[in-house]
């Protein structure tokens, strides 16, 4: 009779905790997660991050058997957030949904915020590349004869960026270093201003995300020279990747789950996992292509590879670049 | 000893299954201490799943507790509809209510659940509906359609997106009230109407704004009346139903459901709850790229208008149902 209790309390206190749907146990990670996990994001409401992760959020408890909870946490252009997740308990419930600012560039180049040294990978979630773009009016219609130009008119392209190490800055820069052009950087406060910029003729260049040039691209009124990712965009499949124009230039705005450094291996696998299953649900990929995007999850170990080449180069640039 | 620790043991099991039960309905200030299901009554991916996916991705900072997802496709929205009904008034089991299950469906061909079997908790938005025309039908007005419906009895073709749905309810209703016939050619779902009237097969159909906007502005189809009693913002020129003295209006809506006898501090906590997310900037960006907006509708706003439609239904279909 009591072992019959006892049996029947294994099976309720089972229930709860094993629910539906989880995917398969690693090993030392049976009882994870017990409670709901927690994704900091490292930028404001409405921003790609904050509503890629909702749409996470949404479709987790099948996937991950507990729910998934956002907490916004901007500030310092994501190192706030990232410190917070640097430093919680490495048990899997604290995560950082990362970008390549906070992750790569800032501490890359000005050694504050956290990278691959601090952070683990669990998983990408997506991307989405920058576009070069310049008004229909330039002289040159491709990134090789933008190249030809700047060459021949040393000092005289100007590009607009959104602020010193930002997602246009960046691959600029790379550009530079690749390929010994010279560009001017003028800063901008955000894309919105950086897309003026370029629209009004007040610089040549900028890199923007897709969905924001998109628009302006179909009316004639941008020209879309180059993606500055590894591969053509579903909305713009005539305009070929700098790699194709043998420019070796890639900028990503990565959106990738990152745990404490020290996340026991059984842990970040049941979650890379469980974010794996959340990419491939129906709810889930409705939900991001009304944000103007795709998905492409990637693993931890693949990702560790890119994001380390990544935070490499970042560095590199930060020694060229910075006086 | 060893009994202790069984008793215990028991007493937590038993603590546990109370716990997965639902807490009893006097606790209702402590409302929720557990997860909330809200099913959703028809497949992954349309307007309903991904404005309720919406929501629960912020409501859990507004209610302490998530919001997990069902999805109970099945018989129309029937299937989910009956299960909530079915199920403990407590406040843990909710349903996303829409026009078709929750109104049309129970007014119509008594099935699915409408106002007699699940109490309102919150409309979280709608989608307004526009009227359209082929840009060669002699009317460029609601109202001028039902004049030149009048003047030539039958000649008029509405296409509908399936009996009793969006594109159809409104046309009976406008017959109805307004004393003209139109022949209604049925169609299976927007798409294949859209097709139809951009193929000029027939003179009008309803469709979401959002998906008939790329043919109006390409100047492909004719807006001639928002279905709704506020103009919409991306055909701001083009006048309401209710502006050109036709009273008839229809939305698809999206509301928050649950089974009859929900005690009324949980219907208003998760109302309260509901409301703050609707105003959550997070909520709002998702909300707008999908091409909504928010439209939140508390408990007895929305209770009237849901009786009002359901009420409207059954009337029409009294006039049209043989």
């Amino acid at each position: 009779m009591r072992q019959r209790r006892g049996v029947g309390f294994l099976a309720l206190a089972g229930a709860v905790l094993g629910l539906a749907g989880a995917p398969p146990a690693a090993p030392g990670a049976e009882d994870f997660p017990a409670r709901a996990v927690t994704l900091v994001i490292p930028f404001g409401a409405g921003g790609s991050h904050d509503l890629t992760a909702r749409a996470l959020s949404s479709v987790a408890p099948q996937h991950l058997s507990q729910p998934l909870l956002v907490q916004l946490r901007p500030g310092g252009g994501g190192a706030i957030a990232s410190d917070l997740v640097a430093k919680a308990r490495p048990d899997g419930y604290i995560l950082l949904f990362g970008a390549p600012g906070p992750n790569s560039t800032l501490p890359a180049v000005e050694g504050r915020s956290h990278g691959p040294d601090s952070l683990a990978a669990v998983a990408k979630i997506n991307d989405a590349p920058g576009l070069l773009v310049t008004r229909p009016d330039r002289p040159y219609k491709t990134l090789k004869e933008l190249l030809a130009w700047a060459r021949a008119n040393p000092g005289k392209l100007t590009h607009g960026t959104t602020g010193p190490w930002g997602a246009a800055d960046v691959p600029m820069k790379q550009l530079m270093k690749e390929t010994g052009i010279n560009a001017q950087l003028v800063p901008y406060d955000g894309g919105g201003p950086a897309l003026l910029a370029v629209l009004g003729g007040h610089v040549d260049t900028s890199f923007l995300l897709t969905a924001q040039s998109l628009p302006h691209i179909r009316a004639g009124k941008l020209r879309p020279l180059a993606v500055i990712g590894t591969r053509r965009l579903a909305d713009l499949p005539e305009v070929p990747t700098a790699r194709e124009e043998g420019v070796n230039v890639v900028y990503v705005i990565w959106r990738t789950v990152l745990a404490p450094k020290e996340t026991p291996r059984p842990v970040v696998e049941k979650l890379a996992g469980a974010f794996k299953q959340m990419t491939e649900d129906k709810s889930f990929q409705a939900l991001v292509k009304q944000l103007g995007d795709e998905t492409n999850y990637v693993g931890p170990d693949d990702f560790a590879r890119e994001w380390r080449a990544e935070f490499e180069a970042h560095r590199e640039l930060g020694r060229l670049f910075k006086k | 000893m060893r009994r202790d620790t069984s008793r215990a043991g028991w007493l937590l099991a038993a603590a546990l299954a109370a716990g997965l039960a639902g807490a009893p309905a006097y606790a209702a200030e402590d409302y929720p201490t557990k997860p909330v299901t809200l099913v959703i009554p028809v497949g992954a991916g349309g307007s309903h799943d991904l404005t309720a996916r919406a929501m629960v991705s912020v409501i859990p900072q507004y209610l302490g507790q998530p919001v997990i997802i069902q999805l109970k496709p099945g018989g129309g929205g029937a299937i989910g509809s009956q299960q909530v009904a079915g199920a403990r008034p407590d406040g843990y089991t909710m349903l996303f209510g829409g026009p078709g299950w929750s109104s049309a469906l129970p007014a119509i061909e008594g099935r699915s659940v409408g106002p007699d079997g699940l109490m309102a908790v919150a409309r979280v938005n709608y989608s307004p509906v526009v009227f359209i025309a082929k840009p060669d039908a002699p009317f460029n007005t609601l109202k001028e359609m039902v004049e030149w419906a009048k003047a030539n009895p039958g000649k008029l073709v509405h296409g509908n997106t399936g009996p009793w749905g969006a594109g159809d309810l409104p046309m009976k209703q406008m017959m109805k009230d307004y004393g003209f016939q139109a022949q209604i050619v049925p169609h299976d779902g927007g798409g294949p109407a859209l097709l139809a009237i951009l193929g000029g097969h027939i003179y009008t159909t309803i469709a979401l704004t959002a998906q008939s906007l790329p043919h109006v502005k390409a100047g492909k189809l004719r807006a001639i009346g928002i279905l709704d009693t506020k103009r919409h913002p991306d055909l701001p020129d083009v006048p309401t139903s209710v502006e050109q003295g036709i009273n008839v209006t229809y939305t698809i809506w999206r509301a928050v459901l649950a089974p009859k006898g929900t005690p009324r501090p949980v219907i208003e906590k998760l109302a309260d709850a509901i409301k703050k997310t609707t105003e959550d900037k997070s909520f709002q960006a998702l909300i707008k790229q999908m091409g909504d907006q928010p439209g939140y509708a508390g408990p007895d706003e929305f209770a009237g208008l849901w009786q009002k439609e359901y009420d409207l239904h059954k009337e029409i279909a009294k006039v049209f149902k043989k």
